[in-house]
């Protein structure tokens, strides 16, 4: 009997992973597991801030983000008792695959085509990175068409 | 030096206020930082003037107007006015084309000319002022706006290059190809100490400026021009520069009044040839001016400690009394700066009274230390150009947009391409008429697939209307109902129908109805610095989720669902 206690979904809050986020929620429930959502917040970089040298003040960006969770698990009919959400500010698969080692978790089930495909091409996928990287399975979900 | 207790988030604390008031009770704080302060814009002024083709004096003296003016007019609170880098490319421009631009030993024939240009300029900020439109410059697609100043950042790092190199011959050529075919002659003739002192001040500013430097505090609070600076002037000590011949360290004359020079209305009445010139340069600088004056406002807004906002209007107001005065007394155009404010900020600066300080300290400076400014090479300032030029067109700004979508990547290079090809103005208009295109074609989309509801002729006047169809009001509650598309051309309108809401509001909900077709960049970026900028009242965006994003980034372009559409009526 294979024992996870918890499972982890990236999401971008696109309807792109709305597919893994049934998935991740159906094994979670199948499984007993404690379902963790996290969002990566991307840093921006403009002339000015560039210049000045600073990224506007990263706690605000992160509230603004806290806000947009809530909605997303409004709009999913998420309780958010039922879940661990969080917001995480930096680079989406390095922070995806920490939060995984410090939290435990078992498997990751994310969605594989939130980047489109010549942003993906110039970029690289984040879902393959973190399939590269992570130490524990990982479930890819693709977009549903 | 980091005097300022920075509040923590949602404790009530007494906001530090500009006026009479605010120097009194801060003036202790405002001193320090307005010291530091200029210790930072002497050089960045001086460097900022030699790259707009005149000598290092002449930013000075803008800094020092700017210092007088600002705290009078107010506004905004912890940012810094000057001499700002974003505009000697145009001011250098400008001057070429009114008869010849100057070097750091000379001003050119044009600059009195020029002066006439920034005194209307400033006559227009302080009327555009008076009638509210200091937002004007939020119509602008936020990737063509990075595009320009990508390509002033490439501008003033080619034209810095002779400096850095420390190359003393004149340089004939102002456009940008003809500037970069000289670069290698430049290389090659320069001198070789002056050089090696313009590579290791850069080398320092981007070690001080890297992310494993930043770890120590000294390197956030002190910026890394004033390490460039002080490796710089110990190196030109060191190697004898002086010694080798003055004209390689900044001069800076014994009365720093005597060479000033008045803007020569009469000429420019008599002389009906520059008009055309004149009047492109006028319509290039109040565009610039107020592009980056309020993106930099906004940007120092987030990271002033004390969450106190601007007012664009105030500030356009003081930017357009300051070009009056500066032009009077022979100054360049002053707008407010990122670096000298954030160095003000991490400085513990706390009001306007700040630019006061630094004005006088400057002033000291010039009067009794003129040895003193004497000793930084000039290869420094070209070496700090070279550094600010970079940083203005560094290859994560590219990539950030690239994830963005890559429709922005395109504006953004189109751009900095036809800038570096014809001028500021042509680039900027290029960029935002084939925003203007895009945005057609998303609309001929969505037009076509809401089977009659809308009709691409009316999306296209509607991208210029407010957003805002109606705002249902419930007590403390407000649904403000976005109905048109919502992009660049009048995102700002919304933001005026949220500042309009009365201040007991305190639940704000934006609904994105089905009939709005298309949500562009631009849009997404101000709708969620409205999220963040409003500690006071909580502020939800609905309907987002049920869109297409071209990408998966947060401020990516929103298109509206076909099934949506075809639901859609106002």
């Amino acid at each position: 009997m294979i024992i996870i206690d918890n499972i982890l979904h990236p999401s971008d809050f696109t309807d792109n992973s709305a597919a893994a986020l049934r998935y991740a929620r159906g094994l979670s429930q199948l499984l007993g597991a404690k379902l963790h959502i996290i969002n990566v917040v991307e840093g921006s970089a403009s002339a000015l801030t560039m210049e000045i040298g600073t990224t506007p003040a990263g706690a605000v960006q992160e509230t603004a983000a806290d806000k947009r969770m809530l909605g997303f698990l409004e709009h999913h009919g998420i309780p958010s008792d039922e879940v661990v959400a969080v917001s995480i500010r930096g680079d989406p698969h390095s922070e995806i695959l920490r939060y995984a080692e410090r939290h435990a978790i078992g498997m990751i089930i994310m969605g594989t085509h939130g980047r489109r495909k010549l942003a993906q091409i110039l970029m690289g996928s984040v879902a393959e990175r973190v399939v590269r990287g992570s130490s524990c399975p990982v479930l890819t979900v693709p977009e549903e068409r | 030096m980091n005097s300022t207790t920075p509040p923590a988030a949602g404790t009530p604390v007494e906001k530090p206020q500009n006026g009479l008031q605010g120097l009194l009770k801060h003036w202790r704080y405002d001193l320090i930082a307005g010291l530091v302060v200029s210790l930072v814009s002497l050089p960045l002024s001086s460097g900022i003037a030699i790259a707009s083709g005149a000598p290092p004096i002449y930013g000075i003296i803008s800094s020092i107007v700017a210092g007088l003016v600002f705290p009078l007019v107010k506004g905004s609170f912890v940012t810094i006015a000057g001499p700002a880098a974003g505009l000697a490319p145009a001011l250098l421009a400008i001057m070429a084309a009114l008869g010849g631009a100057g070097d750091s030993d000379h001003t050119g024939q044009g600059y009195p000319l020029l002066l006439v240009v920034i005194f209307f300029v400033g006559v227009i900020q302080i009327l555009m002022a008076r009638f509210k439109l200091a937002r004007f410059a939020a119509i602008f697609p936020a990737s063509v706006v990075e595009g320009m100043l990508g390509a002033i950042g490439v501008l003033i790092l080619v034209k810095a290059l002779p400096l850095f190199f420390g190359y003393l011959d004149r340089v004939h050529a102002h456009e940008f190809f003809e500037l970069l075919a000289e670069s290698p002659t430049w290389a090659a003739n320069g001198n070789h100490e002056a050089a090696a002192i313009g590579t290791a001040s850069l080398i320092v500013m981007f070690v001080a400026s890297s992310k494993a430097a930043r770890r120590l505090s000294i390197f956030r609070v002190v910026p890394p021009h004033m390490f460039g600076v002080v490796v710089g002037v110990l190196l030109s000590i060191g190697l004898g520069l002086g010694a080798i011949d003055a004209a390689f360290l900044i001069q800076v004359p014994d009365n720093p009044f005597s060479g000033i020079q008045a803007p020569a209305f009469g000429e420019m009445f008599a002389r009906s040839d520059l008009w055309t010139a004149a009047l492109v340069g006028v319509v290039t600088l109040t565009l610039i001016d107020g592009v980056e004056s309020l993106a930099t406002a906004q940007a120092i807004d987030r990271i002033d400690p004390f969450h106190r906002r601007s007012e664009p209007n105030r500030v356009l107001s003081a930017m357009g009394i300051s070009n009056v005065v500066s032009s009077l007394v022979g100054g360049l155009t002053i707008i407010p700066g990122g670096v000298k404010s954030k160095t003000c900020i991490e400085a513990g600066g706390r009001t306007l009274w700040a630019n006061f300080f630094n004005a006088i300290f400057l002033l000291i400076f010039l009067f009794i230390a003129p040895a003193l400014i004497a000793l930084i090479p000039k290869a420094t300032l070209g070496a700090i150009l070279v550094y600010t030029g970079w940083k203005m067109v560094h290859p994560s700004i590219g990539r950030h947009l690239a994830k963005i979508g890559v429709e922005q990547v395109g504006l953004y290079t189109l751009t900095i391409i036809v800038i570096l090809a014809t001028d500021l103005l042509v680039g900027v208009i290029v960029g935002t008429i084939a925003k203007y295109l895009l945005i057609a074609t998303y609309s001929a989309r969505a037009a076509k697939a809401s089977s009659g509801n809308l009709t691409l002729g009316g999306l296209l006047v509607d991208v210029f209307r407010d957003p805002v169809g109606r705002i249902d009001r419930d007590g403390d509650r407000a649904i403000v109902h976005v109905t048109r598309p919502l992009v660049c051309f009048n995102a700002y309108k919304l933001h005026d129908d949220l500042e309009a809401l009365k201040p007991s509001t305190n639940e704000v909900l934006i609904e994105i109805d089905d009939s709005s077709a298309v949500i562009d960049h631009t849009a997404c970026e101000a709708m969620f610095a409205e999220v963040e900028s409003h500690p006071e009242r909580t502020l939800e965006i609905r309907g987002l989720e049920g869109m297409e994003s071209l990408s998966s980034h947060r401020d990516s372009i929103r298109l509206q669902d076909a099934r949506r559409l075809q639901r859609a009526h106002r």
